[in-house]
Parts: C-alpha cells; structure tokens; sequence
C-alpha cells in the first residue's frame, strides 16, 4: 500500500509550506468534495468541524451568486470575524480553507 | 246515377271505438244491389254519417233503399258470406278494406236508430274516401243535407252510431246493447285554474297579465325571432397515454451514538496521520486501520490525486497573496498612497523621508545579487528583477542567473521565476511591445524573453549566440530606444568589450555596432593644454578599447547618447559616427556606474561614479556643473525623480539611500536612509526580523550586522515608491514623503530646475 500513491506535486508542497510559515496563520485545511479532510495542519476534531460547516456555508454562498445571475460562480470567499480571517477557495472537486489571525494594525 | 263506388266508411271516427258499423252491414246492403251501390257514397267520413247518409237515403228513395236497409238488417246474420264489395264503373273491385276490425258484432234497435236523426256532418271529414266516391258522397249528402240541417249536433257525444235501417214493413225487435267502451286517454292536459277565492289567485292573474305583456312584446319585437336550433353532439374520442410508472423507493436508517462514533473514528486516525506535514503520503497508509481496506485505500488515492492537481497549487497560490497581503496590508496601502495616516497610525511627516515598507524575498533569491531592476512599462506595478553576480566568481555554476517577476499581490513570493545560465547584468522591457524583455548577461549574451504567456518560457525566444556578435564581456546596460517612427524601437547594448551594439529582431537577432569606445588621452584637471608636440605621458594600453558601463541617449535626440567608461570619462556620441566622438566629458575619477538624462531638461545629466560622488553635466559643457558627495562610498546608482525635477536618489555600497533636493542643498541630502539589516534569525526561516526602520537618517543600531550594499534605485512612475535592491537578495520597497512635487505642468518643473542649477553653479563659480 505505501508505494501505491504518487506523492503530493512539489510546487503543492512549496506553496503548502510557505502559507504556513506566514505570519498569523493558524491552519490550512483542503477538503474533498464529499466533505472529508484531504490534508490539515489542524487538531482533527477542530479540523472536521471546519470542513463540516465550511462546506455548507460555501454551497450556501455558491447558491446565492448562481441565483443572481445564472452564469456566475464562487471564486474566492473571505469572512473576517472578531478573532480570525478564514479564507475558503472552493473548487469543484475540493475546497481549500486557510484561517489567519489577522495583524492587529 | 252515383253507381261509382260505394266506399265503406272510414274508421277515422274517435269516438266509435268499436270502429265503424261494419262495412258489410251498410255495404252489404249496397252491395246486395248493385245498382243502388252509388246511393251509398261513404264518402269517407264517420261511418255513422254514411250510414245516416245512407240510411236517410233509404228513408227518401224508399224504393230504392228498401232492398238495401233488408239487405242490411239481414246483415248480423249474412255478414261472412255478404261481404261489402264496392265496384266503380268498370268494375274493378275497390272495396276499402276496414282499418279497424272488430269483432263484436253490433247489434242495433232500428226502430232506436230511426228515432234519431242525425245530420250529416260536412263533406271534410271523409278523408279515406277515395276521389271518385267523393263526389258521389257529396252529391249525396247535398241531398241529405238541407234535411239534416234541422238536427241538433249532439252527434259528437253519441259512441256509437247506430244505424238506422227500417225493415220494410217488418217489425222485428232487435236487440241493441249500449256499453260503455273504455277510454283512450290521448291528451290530458290538467286543469290549471283556481278559483278566485284562491289566495294565490291575485298572484296568478298578475303572472298571466305579465305574460301576456311580453307575448304581446314578443311579436312586435324583431329580437325575438322563435328558431329552434340542433346542437350538434360532438362525438367523443378517447385518448391514452402511457407513462412508465414512477418508483418510489423509501429509505431509512437508524442514528445510534455509537453509529456516529464509529463513522468518525477511523477517519480521526486516517486526520490525525497526514497532520504531521511531510513530503510523502506515506503516513496516510502507515496510520491508516486496517480493516476498511480497500474503500479507505481508494478514497485515499483520490486524494492523493486531488492534492497533486494544477488547481489546487492555484488556488493555494491565490489563498497564499490573500494571507500575505492581509500581513502587508499597512504597506500595501501606503504603496497606494492612500491618505489615510491617522487610521495606519503613521505620523504625518512635513519633511522629506522615507519609509521601509516590505522587501521582496524569498527562498530562491536569497543571497543572490541583485544587478538590475527594470518596472514593466504597461504594468506599472509589475517589477522584474534580475540577479547575477557583479564579480567574477571564478565559478561557472556559482553565477547562476535568475530572472524573478515580483507582484504587489503577494511581496513574499514572486509571480515567475526565470532561471538563466548565467548571472543577469542587465534588463530592459521595451515599450512597444509590453512583454519582451531584453537581457544582459554575464557572459555577454544578449536574450529577449517574452513574459507574454501565462507559463512563461523557460528559454528566450532569441538570444545572440557567438555569431551575431556577442559581446564578449558582461552586458552592463541594455535599453530599448526608440529611434523614430521609420527606424522603430531597437535595443542597444554596452559592455566592457567596447561595443555599444545595436541589435535589431527582425529577423533572427542581427546587430550593428554603434560604436567601439576608443580610449582617449586623460586629460588632469589642470591647464595642462595637451598640445600636439608634448605628448603626456601614455599609459601602456593592454587594449585600445575602453571599457563602457552605462550608457543614456538623450530624450530630445534619438541618435546622440552619452555612454560611461570604465576610466572614467563620458562620452556623448552619434549613432551616425562610430569612430569619433562629439564630446567627451571628463572629470570622474573612477569607473562611472551610471548616467542618466534629466526628464525634464533635455541638456542635463547625472552621472554616479565609484569615486564616490555624482556630478551633474550639461551636454553642451565640457565642464561639469555640479558635483554632490556625501559619504565616502561607492555609489552604485543614481535616478531622477519622476515627479520633481530637482530631486534625486542614489545608493551606495555602504547601505546608504540618499535623496537629494537641487532646491534645498547641494551640500547634503535631504534624506540619507541608512540601510540595517540584521541576520539575527536564522536565514532558514523566510520571516524577516524585526529590524527598526528609521524614518530620517537614524545611525544603525548594531554593528555586528553586516551591511548590504544596495546596488541599483529606481522610481516607480505611478508611486511615491522606490526600489532598491540589495547584494543579499532582497528588493526593498520604500514610501516616500514629500519628496514628490505636485506640479504637473512640465515646463514649470524645467524652468525650477534650471533655476535651481543656476543658483547653485553661481554659487559655486564663487
């Protein structure tokens, strides 16, 4: 089983990494379309909550823009809370989420 | 004579329900004699009226009738063999038959039957008769007729008609019974009146006067026309569709907390497994339970595939400028110049300074040297940077070049990196074409990429091989310039080799050389006129040539440039001469690393040398007019401010940034920026230390940090901004305040400038 799987691509990887060193960011956390978590540098029980309510949240969001207008779509979704950013990149085969605590300016 | 036809009555008599007399009995009688047959003309009618007729016959043609009445009071008994037969005139039998046979015999009184007289009724109501006996009948009822008259009409009331026949001189008693026949009810219509003593009775005759009213409207009316219409009945046709049956399925399921429990666990080891970040997969499957085998394992290859894919590293990239420039975000806005001090906690400066903002950095550049800078004409935000070495390192493989296109959309990471062979010297973007970029290497290529495609080209799309005429020294300046409209854009280059070449793409890459730098005699300050006879003393040149670093051609002639060398001198040359020069100017004392032409005054230039000062020329003097030093320091570069005519900036090697102002002093500058920079942190960890940036002129910190020599400045068109890059790797991006004028009205901006040199060229004359 462990040959079987061709590895993460680097430039994945780099760019993995480098979110993760930048200031402030608390996580990153790719999730498949069926709602489970692909990769995650979060504790498990905090990263499935994320992916259980990000997704509902991002096809809420999805519905709403299609709704308006037929062609749009979703790109790029930013909710600045009190405490964090949460960043979701939602994709049609995967969804990726990076929370930052944002610099306080 | 009526001896037509005798026709039997007809049975159209409602109320003799036992029909008519039978017609042997009266026909019989007629029959019996057949001359008197005419007498008794049926005429159709009621049968009692032909048999009146006929009996009043017999009474008045006693004669006559006398045989007939025997015959027919004989008739009960000779009915079957005396049956009635009416003849007409030629004989031919045209006896009516009987529409009503009835079989109960009549049995009449005679002497009752001529008791009652009956009058005939009209001639109309013989119907069945035929034609022939009609007139007959008439004729004989208008016998009967005036005798009839006299007779009460109670005739409709009488059931039956007897018939009236006296026996001649007989008189037997027959036997007649009278019964009441039963009722054919044909019409009934019931009897609708009340009495006036009725209570509805006012009701009632209020309605019949109203309907009366409307008959009487109805037939003056022409709305009303009483038709009577059909509808027609639409046949009806049966349609059948077929649907295939909708199925329904109904699913259930039980959610117990150990159900949930069980559904999350596996799948926490499988998370808790790929938390620690690594390279491989591999712990997925060490961590990974082994009893959900083969679902896992297949689930987990889509994921291993998911995390491979191009969209991904995309959207990891978009979600990576988000992060950062959220860090950044301060900067970014000062960068923009967006006036918003008081919320960016930035105290509001009166005097000139500059501020640090963000460096561009990353892994791959650092502890490169960073040789050129160039801002991409179109996209003024767009910054390439190009690293090579300014030494000859000795190592071929140590020099690597790379070409690194930096955003404002993510400081931390550039948008494309371009790696070359060989340490980059030089880049231009040219401005007719927005994504070529020209290069100058170390080696002496010349290369032009094209950054037009989103995945940008690993190779240059033309690069000048041994062939075309390379130079053989590192490449120190290429720029594109624009020659005119019929000549077009072309890229000139200058290198220690001599040459300053013009290279043209048309086809393939083909160069001119514009000029080979001649060496030329060094004249020292001084009076020394170098007269032809005493010839000073020449140094032993190794080469004729001298060596060219910098070069600028002047914005008011696309042909004249002036080009820097390496001894020292510069040159203002022709592109029509390429062995002699029109000027030569001299004064530095070291190789001059940069010469620039004044935006805003076509005649004025700068030019930095490594003997540490910058001078300002005129192109028409050979003198120069104005010499700024404030340091004891190499200065790598120098630039015009775009947006002030009198101020400048320039880099030194000792980490210095120095923006000088015309107007306010030519001793000193207004803002000297020492550059500290620490390597306190370990260079593994791209965060950067947390430095203090001095607004004015703050002496550095430590001195155990190593300095780093910015090498080359330049100004953003668009932005109180400069960059500067570093001999450590870094680009750093400074605000500037207040050093920009205003003014947009170019001629305003010569005109301070020139007064300005004059001010200070007096000054300095005395």
């Amino acid at each position: 089983m462990v040959g079987t799987f061709p590895a993460a691509t680097a430039a994945v990887e780099d760019t993995f990494k480098r979110i993760n060193s930048h200031k402030g960011v608390e996580g990153i956390i790719v999730i498949s379309n069926d709602g489970i978590p692909i990769r995650t540098t979060l504790e498990p029980e905090i990263t499935v909550q994320y992916a259980a309510l990000v997704t509902r949240f991002t096809e809420k969001s999805k519905s709403v823009l299609t709704q308006l207008n037929g062609e749009d779509d979703l790109k790029f979704l930013r909710i600045r809370s009190k405490k964090h950013e949460i960043m979701i990149a939602p994709d049609k085969d995967y969804t990726l989420l990076v929370i930052q605590k944002p610099a306080v300016s | 004579m009526m001896d037509d036809t005798l026709v039997k009555p007809s049975s159209a008599n409602f109320q003799t329900p036992q029909g008519p007399i039978p017609p042997s009995r009266r026909g019989s009688t007629a029959s019996g004699t057949g001359a008197p047959a005419a007498l008794f003309t049926a005429g159709g009618g009621t049968s009692f009226k032909g048999s009146r007729r006929s009996s009043i016959m017999a009474r008045k043609t006693k004669g006559m009738a006398s045989k007939t009445n025997t015959a027919m009071k004989q008739e009960p008994v000779q009915q079957e063999k005396d049956a009635v037969r009416v003849t007409d005139a030629r004989g031919v039998d045209v006896t009516p038959r009987p529409l009503v046979v009835e079989e109960k015999p009549m049995v009449l009184n005679v002497s009752q039957l001529a008791a009652v007289d009956r009058p005939s009724t009209t001639p109309t109501n013989q119907a069945p008769a035929k034609p022939a006996s009609a007139g007959t009948g008439e004729g004989a009822e208008e016998e009967a007729a005036p005798q009839a008259a006299e007779v009460v009409p109670e005739a409709l009331e009488v059931l039956y008609e007897p018939v009236r026949q006296h026996p001649p001189g007989e008189d037997e008693l027959c036997e007649v019974r009278l019964s009441e026949s039963e009722t054919i009810l044909l019409f009934d219509k019931p009897n609708n009146c009340i009495s006036n003593d009725h209570e509805d009775a006012k009701a009632v005759e209020d309605r019949n006067e109203k309907y009366k009213a409307l008959l009487s409207l109805k037939i003056q009316s022409e709305k009303f026309s009483e038709a009577a219409a059909q509808t027609l009945d639409n046949a009806f046709k049966d349609k059948e569709v077929q649907e295939s049956s909708k199925e329904a399925h109904s699913c259930g399921t039980q959610a117990n907390d150990w159900g949930i429990f069980d559904a999350h666990a596996p799948k926490k080891t499988a998370s808790a497994g790929t938390s620690t970040e690594s390279a491989a997969g591999a712990e997925d499957d060490a961590s990974a339970p082994l009893d959900d085998d083969e679902k896992e394992s297949e689930q987990r290859a889509e994921h291993e595939k998911l995390l491979g894919m191009d969209d991904l590293a995309e959207a990891l990239i978009m979600v990576d400028r988000s992060v950062v420039q959220n860090n950044h975000h301060k900067e970014l806005l000062l960068y923009r110049d967006f006036q918003l001090f008081k919320e960016l906690s930035i105290p509001e400066h009166k005097q000139p300074a500059v501020t640090h903002l963000w460096e561009f950095s990353c892994e791959a550049t650092e502890g490169l040297n960073v040789s050129c800078m160039v801002w991409n004409k179109q996209q003024k935000d767009m910054l390439v940077v190009g690293y090579g070495a300014y030494a000859f390192t000795g190592n071929r493989e140590s020099n690597k070049g790379l070409i690194a296109v930096w955003s404002l959309r993510n400081p931390q990471y550039p948008e494309h990196i371009i790696k070359c062979k060989t340490g980059v010297t030089s880049m231009d973007f040219s401005s007719v074409h927005f994504n070529l970029l020209a290069v100058g290497m170390y080696d002496g290529t010349v290369s032009i990429y094209d950054l037009h495609s989103k995945r940008v080209s690993v190779k240059p799309i033309i690069e000048s091989g041994h062939a075309n005429g390379k130079h053989s020294d590192p490449v120190w300046r290429t720029k594109w310039i624009h020659r005119g409209s019929e000549r077009g854009e072309k890229l000139v280059s200058i290198s220690t080799d001599g040459r300053i070449t013009q290279w043209s793409i048309k086809k393939g890459l083909e160069h001119i050389d514009l000029m080979k730098l001649k060496r030329i005699q060094s004249s020292s300050n001084g009076a020394k006129t170098a007269g032809k006879s005493s010839k000073p003393k020449s140094e032993a040149f190794i080469s004729r040539r001298s060596s060219g670093m910098c070069f600028d051609f002047s914005p008011r002639d696309s042909s004249v440039y002036v080009a820097g060398t390496e001894e020292g001198n510069i040159h203002k040359c022709s592109c029509s001469y390429s062995e002699q020069y029109l000027e030569s100017f001299v004064g530095h004392m070291g190789p001059v690393y940069q010469v620039i032409f004044s935006p805003f005054d076509p005649s004025v230039f700068l030019s930095s040398s490594a003997d540490w000062s910058i001078k300002m020329w005129d192109e028409y003097e050979k003198q120069e007019l104005l010499t700024f030093q404030s340091g004891t320091a190499v200065v790598n570069d120098v630039q015009w401010s775009p947006s002030n005519s009198t101020a400048f900036a320039n880099v030194t090697k000792d980490g210095r940034l120095e923006i000088w102002d015309m107007e306010k002093s030519t001793l000193k500058p207004v803002v000297s920026y020492k550059d500290v920079y620490g390597k306190a942190k370990a260079a593994a960890s791209p965060k950067k230390p947390d430095a203090a940036h001095p607004a004015i002129g703050s002496p550095a910190a430590a001195a155990q940090q190593s300095n780093r020599s910015l090498n080359c400045l330049l100004f953003n068109p668009n932005a109180p901004v400069v960059a500067v890059g570093t001999d450590k790797g870094q680009v750093i991006i400074f605000r500037l305040f207040n050093v920009e004028d205003r003014e947009r009205n170019k001629e305003k901006q010569t005109e301070r400038l020139r007064n300005a040199m004059r001010d200070n060229i007096m000054r300095k004359g005395r």
